[in-house]
């Protein structure tokens, strides 16, 4: 088709152009490289660079320097739980890159999940496995309420936030003097959402740090050797077969190395796909705390978020690609953390032995068998080692005073 | 194939100059003096006009931005050319090699003189896509209807 030919070639051309480095000016390092790689493993590559800084529009004190003191002494509260033992870091333990180490949640109760990282969470477009919330101070409302969570209610959380001195103090430099002329359930309800939108300037800051793999790909752009030697060579091949040939790619890109949607991958599984995605959808669109509603700082942001969402039942068995920095620290994986390592997860990748039986019916083909040999796995694993960053800064660790 | 007749006086009068502007590569926008929401900047390629699967309508657009972004929201214009009808159309995008779509249904606003504004649209992968335009239109026969369907495809590179 002509047409098609004609754009392909102006889609490449504006691509080549963002490529930044001519190649004459580049050394013999850059120039083996460049040669590795095909064009549109190298764009792959390249738009891996400059993590977005996050916003939210639908809450007004995102960036808020006093409603990330209060974020913070919240994260690590355990007075926000029903039985005054279990807080945000519970599950979300700074020590273990934000997660808990298990395969499923335990809460009051075990959770049916896997508890995700929350490194650059405020980056994700939607937040859960199943996409239920829109933001992150509406995502940070569940926990609090969920019986087998924390158990918590959102009275018992305004009545603590409001007269503790220490969580007072905090509250008013954030939020200044609690509404008066409320009722009681509104006041409530006003404060719970408060407390959302202070846990959330609070993981607005918990985004990683440059990577020997940015550093890499930082070198690719400016052709300097030091930064080129950052990724060692194993690594470089797990690169070219994840930006290439293994497909990963297609699902993890971009600079989160996810495409922040939902897709099946077709995990071992007895029986007929979880509602997924299709739930998800529901729930969010139906969340009184989503970006639309009374409690959105930005209604129209918020309108904007969802408007053109569908829900579709080939949605079922569908779970949000997770982003792949720090995935070597933070197993075990997968929504239902059915993977003890990245060995299994590569495994699985590579022959989906596992993988529940195609039906004819079935149209989705994304994922093939990468049929991967020994040194591949190795280097796919590689790959992912050199996406670790720096451990949290101290500003995200508990507050010295507190107990958790 | 019949050349397509235009949806409407305006756009007869203005034949002549938009098809001599489009050969140029121009926008349609430049046709029309003033501007009208959603109507792109001079010089945005646009995909020239291609026939229904009927051969009754002819439909052609451009994006905003362009090239079309990997993952990232984007907007199209659409013209369609043919008989005067009252069009519905729905747009949506298709990845034939993975079996499934967007992960959104976009919106379709009419802006007059056969163009529509189409928000929403969100190539979330890489790969080959396929814009799929579906028309609508209801044809009076006497003292019922029926409702006409026409599609077109454009095939996409992302
Ligand atoms: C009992 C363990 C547990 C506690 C306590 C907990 N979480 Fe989680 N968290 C999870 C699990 C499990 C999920 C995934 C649930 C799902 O997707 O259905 C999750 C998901 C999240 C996500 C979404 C991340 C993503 O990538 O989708 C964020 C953000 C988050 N939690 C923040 C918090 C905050 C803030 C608190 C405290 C108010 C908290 N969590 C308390 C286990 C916990
Ligand atoms: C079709 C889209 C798609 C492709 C292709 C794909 N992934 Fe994934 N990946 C996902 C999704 C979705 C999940 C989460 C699935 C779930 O929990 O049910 C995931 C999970 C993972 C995880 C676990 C992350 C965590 O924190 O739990 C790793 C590691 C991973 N993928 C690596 C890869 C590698 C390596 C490849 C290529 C061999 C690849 N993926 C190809 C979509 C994809």
């Amino acid at each position: 088709m002509r047409i098609v030919a004609s754009l392909t070639v102006l889609a490449v051309a504006g691509g080549l152009a963002s490529f930044g480095l001519r190649s004459e000016s580049a050394g013999p390092q850059w120039q083996a490289l460049r040669a590795q790689f095909s064009d549109q493993e190298w764009a792959r590559l390249l738009r891996t660079a400059d993590l977005p800084a996050p916003s939210d529009p639908t809450n007004k004190v995102f960036h808020d320097d006093a409603a990330f003191r209060l974020g913070r002494a919240l994260f690590y509260e355990k007075r926000l739980s029903g039985n005054g033992e279990l807080s945000c870091a519970s599950c979300h333990d700074p020590a273990r890159d934000w997660t808990d180490g298990k395969a499923l949640a335990v809460g009051l109760e075990q959770v049916d999940k896997h508890t995700p990282s929350l490194w650059n969470s405020a980056l994700n477009r939607w937040q859960f496995w199943d996409g239920r919330a829109d933001s992150l101070w509406s995502q940070a409302l569940q926990p609090i309420e969920h019986p087998k969570e924390m158990g918590g209610n959102r009275e018992e959380v305004a009545e603590l936030v409001l007269t503790d001195p220490d969580l007072r103090a905090l509250y008013l430099e954030a939020f200044g003097p609690a509404p008066q002329e409320l009722s009681a359930t509104l006041t409530a309800e006003r404060v719970f959402v408060q407390v959302g939108k202070a846990l959330a300037a609070f993981e607005g800051r918990i985004l990683t740090a440059a990577t020997p793999f940015d550093q890499f790909v930082s070198g690719l752009q400016t052709g300097d050797p030091e930064d080129l030697a950052a990724l060692d060579p194993l690594a470089i091949v797990g690169a070219k077969l994840f930006f290439g040939e293994a497909g990963c790619h297609l699902c993890h890109h971009g600079p989160l190395l996810s495409d922040m949607e939902f897709h099946d991958v077709e995990l071992p599984r007895e029986g007929a796909p979880e509602p997924a995605r299709h739930a998800g959808v529901g729930r969010l669109l139906t969340d009184p705390f989503n970006g639309r509603g009374q409690h959105s700082d930005d209604v129209e942001a918020g309108r904007e978020r969802l408007a053109y969402l569908n829900r579709t039942p080939h949605q079922r068995g569908e779970w949000k690609t997770p982003g792949l920095r720090n995935v070597a620290r933070t197993a075990p994986y997968m929504h239902n953390g059915v993977y003890a390592s990245l060995d299994e997860v590569l495994e699985h990748y590579s022959t989906l032995s596992d993988a529940p039986a195609r039906s004819h019916t079935d149209a989705k083909r994304v994922l093939e068998a990468g049929q991967f040999d020994g040194s591949q796995l190795q280097a796919l694993k590689a790959f992912l080692q050199s996406l670790s960053s720096p451990p949290p800064p101290s500003e995200l660790l508990p507050p010295l005073d507190s107990d958790s | 194939m019949e050349p397509p007749k235009n949806i409407s006086r305006t756009r007869r009068k203005r034949g002549i100059p938009c098809r001599l502007l489009l050969v140029l590569g121009a926008l349609v926008a430049s046709c029309s003096g003033e501007r009208q929401p959603g109507i792109y900047q001079d010089g945005q390629p646009v995909r020239p006009f291609t026939s229904t699967e009927s051969n009754l309508y002819q439909v052609r657009w451009a994006s905003q931005p362009h090239p079309i972004p990997i993952n990232e929201p984007f907007e199209i214009v659409l013209d369609v050319l043919g008989p005067e009808a009252d069009l519905t159309l729905e747009v949506d995008g298709w990845m034939p090699s993975h079996g499934h779509g967007m992960v959104r249904t976009p919106r379709v606003t009419p802006l007059g003189n056969g163009r529509y504004q189409v928000q929403g649209m969100l190539f979330h992968m890489e790969g080959a896509w396929e814009l799929r335009v579906a028309l609508a239109w209801r044809e009076n026969l006497g003292d019922s209807f029926v409702i006409r369907r026409d599609n077109v495809v454009f095939e996409v590179q992302i």
